[in-house]
């Protein structure tokens, strides 16, 4: 056997095994088994080898078996399985646990499947019983209709304890239901009752009718009576659940002097039984004095007693166990509603322990984490959620002073933009958890909408002030600004005076204008001049920011609007002081199908010259190597938006700068040379003046965009009530 | 001709610094700091066009327009103002007398002023 052993001290060890041991080779074939197997499907191994499991199953077995036999090979891993084997030789099934390994030789090349299979049938029908007991036993009680004998008590052991009783004492002995069916089977019966008597139906029914009489619920101790079918003595007891009979325990079948042979064969005749066998059997029955049957009858009563105690018990367990059973649902459902709730919350939630290990991590924690929960928990929270690390001193402050320790705003980077959360902690403080839950909600979107709410207030107030202190400030400028301009005029001006003034000085005009010449007199009235205009700039451009209703409001052609101002821009003298506008290049892509815009035109520009001059401006800082400094105008719709976009490939804004571009008197440029106020006009103007929105992203080092959403309204957003004059 | 133009502001640097400009281009030039005073000096000489600025101590220079043009119907009006929100009221639009440009101060330069004001005067 197993001749691919070599060895016959393997080839004794592999017999020795009680599993079935065997190889097949990669197309089923049998090529060798040991003894369990042979045994098993009753031939030898010189008849296995060579044949295939369709010579010793049926056909859907061995197709089973095959299927089986190729997975493990495809898998190339041993593979175990619980299944039924069948033998057609010998009839014998066994439920089997087997274990299939792909062998192969020291190439690598497939040898064959090795199988081995243990019996577990008996292991297997113990569970399933098992199963089967705890099911019932632990079914609700609801009445106790519904309490069954059977389903109280193990019955082999009952049997084996009824058995035991018998042959100690030398009755015969059963338990019936209540109506003296039997449950168990007869044991000690004698051949009078077992073969005769009972073999007849008046007997039998007779038997049934005393065993439920004398098997009555009695308090004081057995009954002990003559039986009513064959008048043997018997005693019996009932067993009770909870003061309900379920069941009579009896035992008897001996006889004193009581009675007597003629009574049998009367009997006999009268059930139609064989008188002369009845007889015979008769005289077999065991004889026993009234005293002995009574202690038995007594051992008796006490055992009955209690089963029912018993009985009572496993009732009042089973009825625990359901409401156990019960409350352990309910519980489940509970924490899955729990779970649900937790994980349904936007916020990212996470326990932790009074160590700093994470205790529970819901879905939203996952995403923001991209760690898996079980991954997660039992973990030190710096290091699953790193950001949270600076958080441990304020978790472990709220558990020790058990207060909420709520508000602190976190702002982090995530891809380039920035992110506000809102970190709260709340302590456990329920009896005997310690610890504490670190709710985190992203507030980015309430932060931005303060931050834009701030910036517009801010620009309110610059509003309000600058339309106070405009008429202060323009009246000292027009005359800063009138005398510089008359000053200019009466020295190189062509005017009449000036000749006629020098003459009477005695001086000549020439030379008064060529001492002040190289004095640089005209170039400090430039200065004055210069500073003047810029001052009235900064003011005028304060009083945008006030609430003026008088805009010229009409349906504009945003490109139109685009493309003169990339004109003017073109053209600008103030402008070319300090780039050449030409030297960029400019990509147009407008929608052809754009509908006008209701807005208006000049402030529309304005808006559109202030972003252009911006993005001017910042090319220059940057220094170009492969490309040419560029502007790509886009003007686009959405479904209720109209879009334009002003992207440059400048140097680019950092965070810092990002966050305060369009606030007031925010400038990035060398003093003196931007009067701050451009972008912020251009948000003003957009999101106060047009209802709209301005926004700015920028990849630094690479590229800034502004884009600027107006509402694509059928009907005048803005009362028109000044139309185009 | 020469003409006579009268400038009404309380400001006397920005008055002063239009008035010499004016006589440089060769107008006759008046100056009041208030809006009584102009038409008392209106009352007294001919003038033909008043630059008036609008905030003033006392009357201010709406109703001095209004006042002034009924009394005099040829004399002619600019609005020169520090108040950048100031509108022409829609009365005052079809006024042939009362010049639609309103110039702001601090005007950087007074051409298109003197401008408008000899437009006017045609």
């Amino acid at each position: 056997m197993l001749q691919a052993m070599p060895d016959s001290y393997f080839r004794g060890l592999i017999n020795a095994i009680p599993d079935l041991v065997w190889l097949k080779d990669a197309e089923g074939v049998f090529l060798a088994c040991n003894a369990a197997f042979e045994r098993f499907f009753g031939t030898l191994q010189e008849h296995i080898i060579g044949k295939t499991d369709y010579d010793f199953s049926d056909k859907e077995q061995a197709d089973f078996y095959r299927a089986y036999d190729k997975q493990v090979v495809a898998a190339n891993a041993p593979s175990t399985n619980e299944e039924w084997i069948i033998s057609a030789a010998t009839g014998a099934r066994i439920f089997a646990e087997t274990i299939k390994t792909p062998i192969r030789d020291d190439a690598g090349r497939l040898v064959g499947i090795l199988g081995i299979a243990r019996d577990i049938t008996a292991r297997k029908l113990a569970e399933q019983s098992l199963e089967k007991r705890l099911s019932t036993l632990t079914k609700p009680l609801t009445g106790d209709d519904t309490i069954v004998f059977e389903d109280l008590f193990d019955l082999e052991d009952l049997q084996r304890l009824q058995d035991q009783f018998a042959r100690a004492t030398g009755v015969a002995s059963i338990i019936t239901h209540v109506d003296g069916t039997p449950i168990t089977r007869p044991s000690n019966f004698c051949r009078l009752c077992n073969d005769i008597i009972r073999k007849t139906e008046k007997g039998r029914a007779n038997c049934y009718r005393s065993d439920a009489a004398i098997g009555r619920l009695k308090s004081d101790g057995p009954a002990i009576q003559p039986c009513l079918s064959g008048g043997l003595w018997d005693a019996g007891a009932g067993i009770s659940v909870g003061g309900r009979h379920i069941a009579n325990w009896l035992i008897g079948q001996v006889r004193d002097e009581t009675q007597s042979e003629d009574m049998i064969r009367n009997y006999a005749r009268e059930i139609e039984a064989d008188e002369n066998a009845a007889a015979d059997a008769f005289r077999e029955v065991t004889t026993m004095s009234r005293k002995r049957f009574e202690h038995v009858a007594d051992v008796l009563f006490t055992l009955a007693n209690q089963l029912s105690e018993i009985a009572y018990r496993n009732v009042q367990q089973a009825r625990v166990i359901a409401d156990l059973k019960r409350t352990e649902a309910e519980l489940a459902q509970i924490r899955n509603y729990l779970s649900n709730i937790i994980n349904s919350m936007p916020s990212v939630l996470v326990g932790v322990s009074p160590e700093g290990l994470v205790t529970q991590w819901n879905v939203e924690a996952e995403r923001a984490s991209r760690i898996a929960a079980q991954d997660a928990i039992g973990q030190p929270l710096d290091k699953v959620f790193p950001r949270l690390a600076k958080q441990m001193e304020r978790v472990r402050e709220a558990m020790r002073t058990r207060t909420v320790c709520s508000n602190s705003l976190q702002s982090r980077n995530e891809d380039g933009e920035a992110r506000h959360e809102d970190v709260t902690i709340f302590p456990l403080v329920a009896n005997g958890i310690d610890g504490a839950v670190i709710r985190i909600d992203d507030v980015t979107q309430r932060v931005n909408l303060e931050q834009m709410m701030v910036q517009s207030e801010k620009m309110m107030s610059v509003g309000g002030l600058a339309a106070g202190m405009a008429h202060e400030i323009n009246n000292p400028l027009a005359g800063i600004l009138g005398y510089a301009h008359n000053i200019g005029r009466r020295i190189f001006g062509d005017l009449k005076k000036n000749e006629i003034t020098a003459k009477e000085c005695g001086v000549s005009l020439e030379s008064v204008r060529e001492y002040l010449r190289r004095r640089e007199i005209p170039k400090m009235l430039d200065g004055i001049r210069e500073s003047g205009n810029r001052a009235a700039t900064i003011v005028s451009n304060m009083l945008s920011f006030s609430r003026k209703t008088e805009r010229k409001y009409e349906y504009n052609d945003l490109a139109e609007l685009l493309d003169k101002t990339l004109e003017l821009a073109a053209n600008d003298y103030n402008l070319k002081k300090y780039y050449d506008f030409r030297k960029i290049d400019i990509i147009r892509e407008y929608d052809p199908k754009m509908p006008r815009i209701y807005c208006d035109g000049n402030e529309m520009q304005q808006v559109f010259l202030n972003l252009l001059k911006n993005g001017a401006e910042a090319m220059v800082e940057k220094a170009y190597e492969s490309e040419r400094p560029l502007f790509i105008c886009r003007v686009k719709q959405t479904s209720s938006k109209a879009v334009v976009e002003i992207t440059d490939n400048g140097p680019g804004i950092d965070e810092a700068t990002r966050k305060r571009i369009f606030e007031p008197f925010f400038t990035t440029k060398e003093v003196g040379r931007g009067t701050g106020l451009g972008l912020s006009v251009s948000y003003f103007i957009v999101t106060e003046q047009h209802k709209g929105c301005l926004e700015v992203d920028s990849a630094p080092g690479k590229w800034t965009r502004f884009t600027i959403t107006l509402p694509l309204a059928e009907e005048p957003p803005h009362d028109a009530s000044y139309p185009d004059s | 001709m020469t003409h006579r133009i009268l400038i009404l502001d309380d400001d006397i640097p920005v008055s002063d610094s239009l008035a010499i400009f004016l006589e440089d281009e060769d107008f006759e030039v008046a100056q009041a700091s208030s809006a009584e005073d102009a038409l008392d000096y209106l009352k007294r000489r001919r003038v033909d066009l008043v630059v008036v600025d609008l905030r003033l101590p006392g009357m201010d220079g709406q109703g001095f327009i209004s006042a002034a043009k009924d009394r005099w119907p040829a004399l002619k009006f600019i609005v020169y103002t520090g108040s950048p929100e100031f509108q022409i009221p829609t009365a005052m639009v079809q006024e042939r007398n009362v010049s639609n440009a309103i110039f702001l101060k601090p005007l950087p330069e007074f051409e298109p002023l003197v401008h408008e004001i000899r437009r006017m005067l045609r």
